[in-house]
C-alpha cells in the first residue's frame, strides 16, 4: 500500500471524528427553554440513574416541596432509574444528539411506584409507567394522568381535567416515610 | 499476551491484500469491524474530551457542582458518596484537567491507532473511575467491553501507526 495513501486512511477518520466532536459540543441539549421545567435540575433532564419523589395533591397551588405528611390525601409517585435497556439505549441518544436534539426531548419512559394516600391511609403501591419529555413538556402516566413540567399541573391526559399540583419531595426523607407508612411488602 | 501480539504483527504486513479478502473472509470482516468499532469509541473519547473545555470544566468549578448535585441524588452512605467526598470534590481541578487530558488522549490514540493498547487501558481507568464515582449505568458496559477488546487485539497494527512504529521499535511497550 503506498505510504501517501495509509496517511490518508488515518486522517480521514481523525478529520471526522475532529468535525464530530467540535459539533457535539454545540449539541448538548441543555437548553435554557427547558431550565425552569419542572424536575430540569441544573445539569438538564432528569438522569439515567436518579431516583425521584414526586407528591400531587388536590388544590389551586403546589403543595409544599416539604416531606410527605403522615396523613391528608395524596398521591405519592416514586420515580425509579431507567430500565437496563433504556440505559444502554443513552448510547445511541448521545450520538444522535451530536445532530438533532429532537431524541431527548422527545423524553423516555422509566418505571413508577404510585402510593395513594387517603385520610391518612396508604393504599398498596401501584407499579407503573411514566414518559418523561420536555416537548410537550410533560409527565404522562399511563393511567391517564399527567404533569404539566410548566405549571406543574397534574391533570387528567386529553381533556386537561385538573386534578391538582405536584412538588418534588427531599429523596431519601420521603424514602424513609414510605418504608414507615407503606404498607408491607409494598416498598420499592 | 506476547502470542496475540506476535501472531498481529506477524498477520499485519498482509492484512489488506485482496487474498486476505478471498480466503478468510469471516476474519476480514472480523477486522473491519474491529476497526469500525474503534473509530467509533475514539470518536466518543474525543467529543467527550472537546466538551470538557467547550464547557470550561477545567478552567471553572463546573466539575464540583455537578459532582455535588450529584451528591444529593446518591444515599449517603454509599461508597460513591465517600468517593466524592473524600477524593472527586476535594481535587476538583486536578480531576477535571486529568479527565480531559486522557479522554483526549484515548481519542487520539483510538483514531490514530497510535500506542492503541495504552489508550484502551487509560479508557477502562477512566470508565473504572466513573463507576466508582456513582455515574455507574448499564450504558458503560459497552464500553467496557470494548475497552477489553481493543487491549486484547492491538487494532494499529491492522490499521494504524502502531504497526509502522513497532517495526521500527520492535522492543518498544508502547506500539505492541
Amino acid at each position: 500500500m503506498p505510504k501517501p495513501r495509509r496517511c490518508g486512511a488515518l486522517l480521514v477518520p481523525l478529520a471526522a471524528a475532529a468535525l464530530l466532536a467540535a459539533g457535539a459540543a454545540q449539541a448538548q441539549v441543555n437548553d435554557p427553554r427547558f431550565r425552569d421545567y419542572f424536575l430540569v435540575g441544573e445539569f438538564g433532564e432528569v438522569c439515567t440513574m436518579c431516583e425521584i419523589t414526586m407528591l400531587c395533591q388536590a388544590g389551586d397551588t403546589p403543595p409544599p416541596a416539604d416531606v410527605a405528611a403522615a396523613g391528608g390525601d395524596f398521591t405519592l409517585y416514586l420515580l425509579h432509574t431507567r430500565t437496563f435497556w433504556s440505559q444502554v439505549s443513552t448510547i445511541w441518544d448521545w450520538f444522535i444528539s451530536n445532530f438533532t436534539s429532537t431524541p431527548l426531548v422527545g423524553g423516555h419512559d422509566r418505571p413508577v411506584t404510585v402510593y395513594t394516600v387517603a385520610n391518612g391511609t396508604w393504599s398498596p403501591a401501584a407499579e407503573r409507567s411514566m414518559h418523561i419529555s420536555l416537548e410537550p413538556g410533560l409527565l404522562a402516566m399511563d393511567d391517564g394522568t399527567e404533569v404539566d413540567r410548566v405549571t406543574r399541573r397534574w391533570q387528567r391526559a386529553g381533556a386537561g381535567d385538573p386534578l391538582g399540583y405536584c412538588a418534588r419531595l427531599p429523596l431519601w426523607d420521603t424514602l424513609s416515610v414510605i418504608d414507615a407508612r407503606a404498607p408491607r411488602g409494598a416498598q420499592p | 499476551m506476547s502470542t496475540v501480539m506476535s501472531t498481529s504483527v506477524t498477520a499485519a504486513p498482509g492484512v489488506w491484500r485482496l487474498a486476505n479478502f478471498r480466503q478468510h473472509p469471516i476474519r476480514m470482516l472480523g477486522i473491519i469491524l474491529h476497526l469500525l468499532l474503534r473509530t467509533l469509541f475514539g470518536i466518543f473519547w474525543l467529543a467527550a474530551g472537546t466538551n470538557k473545555i467547550r464547557k470550561d470544566w477545567v478552567t471553572t468549578d463546573m466539575l464540583k457542582r455537578i459532582f455535588e448535585d450529584r451528591l444529593t441524588e446518591m444515599h449517603p452512605d454509599s461508597f460513591p458518596v465517600l468517593y466524592l467526598q473524600k477524593f472527586a470534590i476535594p481535587l476538583y481541578k486536578l480531576v477535571a484537567l486529568v479527565t480531559t487530558c486522557l479522554e483526549l488522549y484515548v481519542g487520539v490514540a483510538l483514531l490514530l491507532g497510535l500506542t492503541t493498547r495504552w489508550g484502551a487501558a487509560v479508557a477502562l481507568f477512566v470508565l473504572v473511575n466513573l463507576s466508582l464515582g456513582g455515574y455507574y449505568d448499564a450504558s458503560l458496559i459497552p464500553f467496557f467491553l470494548l475497552a477489553f477488546l481493543m487491549m486484547w487485539r492491538n487494532s494499529g497494527h491492522w490499521l494504524g501507526l502502531d504497526r509502522r512504529l513497532h517495526q521500527k521499535y520492535p522492543g518498544s511497550r508502547w506500539f505492541s
